[in-house]
């Protein structure tokens, strides 16, 4: 008997990110925000590795580049941080400032704390991915050595 | 120079260093040059910091309260330049000393030098625990290097015994939130002049919990020896030099700044712990035969020294206490470096590091436990002087019977060039600053009339 | 609710020294996250009393304090990265030693001093 949990998991993976891009735009102003963004996908990708094993879930970009990510990550929130003093404002300046006119549209406002988010998003989920990785790499080698 | 300079240039930099191999020559001089840079910035800030207002600024431009206060006033400075100094000269002598082994060990100490310097300049409680969760995330992965089975139990005593702390540490900043209502230190002082002595006494202690674990005195130490044995030498360098200054600047900043009444009540507690540390620290470094495990006894009673001046209080025993801090920050950096290495300029840097971390003169440890000793006899703590000349010639016999029984010293092994260098031009410093102490004292002083308010 | 909290808080907090003074790594590890987990339930407690919404507030309804709710986030995320990488140093330390148990590390230990003092440094 064929079980349902493989092509089940290989459904949920997309929806699961869709739902985590979906927490990271609504975060600031509803509930959401950028690490629940990054541990649901996480959490997805954890699903994949217990599911479909280590080499059928590399084959996604996304996950073999994960550490990478992470660093890009870490990059957008320092960058945000820091990329007004350029422009002669104080550090974590929030643009457009306060009473400036916003764009965006409903919950959505478009405003640099959501680049900030998208940052700790992309280092929550990267760390999340490699320690996955990692655990995955191991437990395979692991097993051709027994204890 | 602006006060974002020395917060922001550490973090960009370790973020690039993260994406390179830290094995390659070229990125081990990149991250010595963003240590170097960032000691320069912070030294640039010198001017301001002694000024009548020391630069500050609120990120985001929000009110203060909203908005997260950084500020740079002479404590802040002094602790910064230290411990920004003493990751430099550990990062010079990992890499002149046979190659960085691990693909990330500069990104890290950048990163550890990131979150000190933000440790030492924020105002605000909470931000506080933020950036010493950094400092201490960078010291976790740093802990395990040279990946031995040894190092890695190191690692996982240190990790889970200053976790603990870090849950102390977050559980007194929500209560101190919870009970004055705001996070930035010096509402936090203003609510403490307003009334309600004894509020703070429950956050008070669990913060010297906290810090007690990371400085590792008398009954918190139980990780130092283990850790600093196990652990590599400099990272046990970079662990007893640099992040426990996160421990005697927290005591100092939430103690004699943030909260001086808790402080006033705590002081015969903080002298009974102190002495009992000085106490147990040089008699147990005399009974131990490895020498790592000697260095890591001699913290503990630094430790102590610094509790016991804490102590006694007022200014003279609070401008003590930052002299010892400073002092002994870089007496451990040069005591568990040379003691890695052979070589002439090793030997000599061991002894006048020994020299300094027991008070001999000429050095810079001897100018500031003379200043202990003048506090105590000030307050007519007669037995506390006692105990800390007692403790000083026996911490001098602890170092050098471990001087006399390492094998570089009877081999004579070979004369290794780089390192002899970064340990020299630390024994250097530690001699240059006994002959002329002026520098010294005057940032002990100057960094305790920077602060707040003093009963 | 702020006794339920306060009990489940300590219960947690309890639990977690428990596991941290067992002799298997995994254990000692999960007991950190039990008490790092303990803390943030008591930030979170201190918002209880006042219970409403943190964002998004109608008039008239009841707010809750949002700084506390940032504050564990952010102790959230802190303790997140530090058991991640808790469980790393877990690992590597059972591939190096091939055991779990903090005994076996001891004996380890005892074996590498005693060899020292016996046969020099």
């Amino acid at each position: 008997m064929r079980s349902f949990v493989p092509p089940l998991s290989r459904m949920l993976l997309w929806p699961s990110l869709i739902i985590a891009l979906s927490f990271w735009l609504k975060g600031g102003g509803e509930v959401g925000g950028g690490f629940p963004a990054g541990a649901l996908a996480g959490l997805a990708v954890l699903l994949q590795y217990v599911v479909t094993g280590r080499e059928q879930t590399r084959r996604y970009v996304v996950v073999r580049y994960a550490a990478p990510l992470a660093g890009v990550g870490l990059l957008l929130v320092v960058g945000t941080a820091f990329l007004p003093v350029l422009a002669g404002y104080t550090p974590v300046s929030l643009f457009p400032r306060p009473g400036q006119p916003e764009l965006g549209a409903g919950a959505f406002h478009l405003h640099t704390a959501l680049v900030f988010e998208g940052g700790l998003m992309l280092i929550v989920f990267g760390l999340v991915v490699t320690v996955i990785d990692r655990f995955a790499l191991s437990t395979a080698h692991g097993g051709d050595e027994g204890p | 120079m602006p006060l974002w300079g020395p917060l922001l240039l550490p973090w960009v930099m370790a973020c690039v260093l993260a994406f390179m191999d830290g094995r390659r020559a070229w990125v081990a001089w990149l991250g010595i040059a963003s240590l170097a840079a960032t000691l320069v910035c912070t030294a640039l800030l010198l001017p301001q910091a002694w000024s009548a207002h020391p630069p500050e600024f609120v990120t985001g431009d929000w009110p203060v309260g909203v908005g997260i206060r950084m500020r740079a006033d002479p404590l802040s400075i002094v602790y910064a330049l230290v411990s920004t100094a003493v990751l430099l000269g550990t990062l010079v002598y990992e890499h002149v000393a046979g190659g960085i082994t691990s693909r990330s060990f500069p990104s890290l100490v950048v990163f550890l030098g990131a979150g000190l310097t933000g440790v030492f300049f924020t105002s605000d409680a909470f931000n506080f625990y933020v950036f010493f969760e950094l400092a201490m995330t960078a010291a976790f992965a740093l802990a395990s290097y040279g990946e031995k089975a040894r190092n890695l139990r190191a690692a996982f005593t240190f990790v889970v015994v200053n976790l603990m702390g870090s849950t102390l540490f977050l559980t007194a900043v929500v209560m101190l939130y919870l009970t004055t209502g705001t996070l930035d230190m010096q509402s936090i002082v203003a609510w403490g002049q307003a009334g309600a002595p004894y509020a703070l006494d429950v956050p008070g202690t669990l913060l010297l919990c906290a810090f007690g674990v990371k400085l590792g005195f008398f009954p918190f130490h139980f990780w130092a020896p283990a850790v600093y044995r196990d652990a590599g030498p400099t990272v046990a360098a970079l662990l007893a030099g640099a992040l426990a200054n996160i421990g005697s600047y927290g005591l100092l900043r939430f103690g004699a700044d943030v909260m001086p009444h808790v402080l006033e009540r705590a002081r015969p507690l903080l002298e009974i712990l102190g002495a009992s540390s000085i106490l147990y620290g040089s008699v147990l470094a005399l009974s131990r035969r490895d020498t790592r495990e000697v260095l890591a006894y001699a913290s503990i009673t630094q430790a102590g020294l610094i509790i016991a001046a804490l102590g006694l209080g007022g200014r003279e025993g609070l401008s003590a206490a930052v002299a010892l801090a400073l002092a002994g920050s870089v007496d451990k950096t040069a005591l568990f470096l040379a003691q890695d290495r052979g070589g002439e300029r090793a030997r000599r840097a061991y002894s006048v590091a020994a020299f300094s971390t027991a008070g001999v003169p000429p050095t810079a440890g001897f100018w500031s436990k003379a200043w202990l000793l003048r506090a105590a006899l000030e307050r007519g703590h007669s037995w506390l002087a006692g105990l800390v000349v007692l403790a000083s010639i026996l911490s001098l016999l602890a170092l050098f019977r471990a001087y006399q029984r390492e094998q570089w010293l009877r081999e004579g092994a070979a004369l290794h060039r780089g390192t002899g260098a970064v340990v020299f031009a630390l024994s250097l410093a530690l001699v240059a600053t006994g002959l002329w102490p002026e520098p010294l004292l005057r940032a002990g002083r100057d960094a305790i009339a920077g602060l707040g308010v003093l009963p | 609710m702020i006794l339920i909290a306060s009990l489940v808080v300590g219960l947690l907090f309890a639990c977690g020294v428990r596991l941290v003074l067992e002799r298997e790594l995994v254990r000692v590890a999960c007991g950190t996250v039990l008490i790092t987990n303990s803390s943030v339930l008591l930030i979170l407690a201190g918002s209880f009393p006042e219970r409403g919404e943190a964002v998004n507030v109608q008039q008239g309804w009841p707010v809750t304090d949002p700084v506390l709710q940032s504050l564990a986030l952010t102790a959230i995320v802190i303790g997140f990265a530090v058991s991640a990488l808790l469980l790393t140093l877990v690992h590597r330390t059972q591939r190096a030693h091939g055991s779990l148990r903090t005994d076996r590390l001891v004996e380890a230990e005892v074996k590498r001093v005693h060899d020292t003092e016996r046969g020099g440094p």
